[in-house]
């Protein structure tokens, strides 16, 4: 917990440098992967997956080289409500999930409808993050 | 799981606020407390205990023993 008199964390500038260059060639490494599987516009490709890619790989290497001097581990977190429910949210999430996923079988066997597995999964990762959010906002409104 | 956070805390007239800073909670973890609506973990009821000086059963009274 915050209070007024901490005072701000702050990390090195070093680290800011590292998560810089090490999110860049992350992104670029992507790109370049996704480069190798397609035959033509080659560059076009790399460019877009690089630059889709960025904000995801920036946050990850903020994650792992400047998040553990700007952000104060809470020793209770698990104490807290907002805890409990975001527990509950992601468990009633996934039991959703699995419903969803076995019900979308059985219709996709019955109708033989064919689906590409990217948009597939994109739908399956947009509903489960909606179901979480969706579930969390109740348990949160109920608490309040 | 009844509890006399509420009453404890306004006999010291402390806020919310305060009470959450004191156990190192948020403060909507002592509003679901208060309301019943969130059984505290152990290690949290001991430092409610601590806090206002008495025993975790002085604090809690579970459903069954009612």
């Amino acid at each position: 917990m915050t209070t007024r008199t901490e005072r701000r964390m702050k990390a090195p500038p070093s680290t800011y440098v590292a998560m810089l260059i090490t999110g860049a060639l992350a992104a670029a490494a992507l790109g370049g992967a996704a480069a190798l599987f397609y035959d033509e516009n080659r560059l076009m490709v790399f460019t877009v997956f690089a630059v889709c890619t960025a904000g995801p790989m920036f946050a990850l290497s903020w994650f792992v080289f400047v998040s553990r001097y700007t952000v104060k581990s809470d020793p209770h977190a698990e104490d807290n409500v907002e805890g409990q429910w975001y527990d509950k949210a992601t468990s009633g999430a996934f039991h959703d999930f699995l419903i969803v996923a076995g019900l979308g079988c059985v219709v996709l066997a019955l109708t033989r409808f064919e689906i590409a597995g990217s948009t597939l999964l994109v739908l399956l990762l947009v509903f489960v993050m909606a179901d979480a959010a969706i579930r969390y906002a109740v348990l949160n409104r109920r608490g309040a | 799981m009844d509890n006399r956070i509420a009453e404890r805390r306004g006999d010291r007239s402390w806020s919310q606020a305060h009470l959450a800073q004191l156990l190192g909670v948020s403060r909507q973890t002592v509003i679901s407390i208060e309301r019943g609506r969130f059984d505290p973990s152990l290690p949290l009821a001991f430092r409610l205990a601590a806090v206002f000086e008495c025993r975790i059963e002085d604090l809690f009274t579970p459903d069954a023993l009612k």
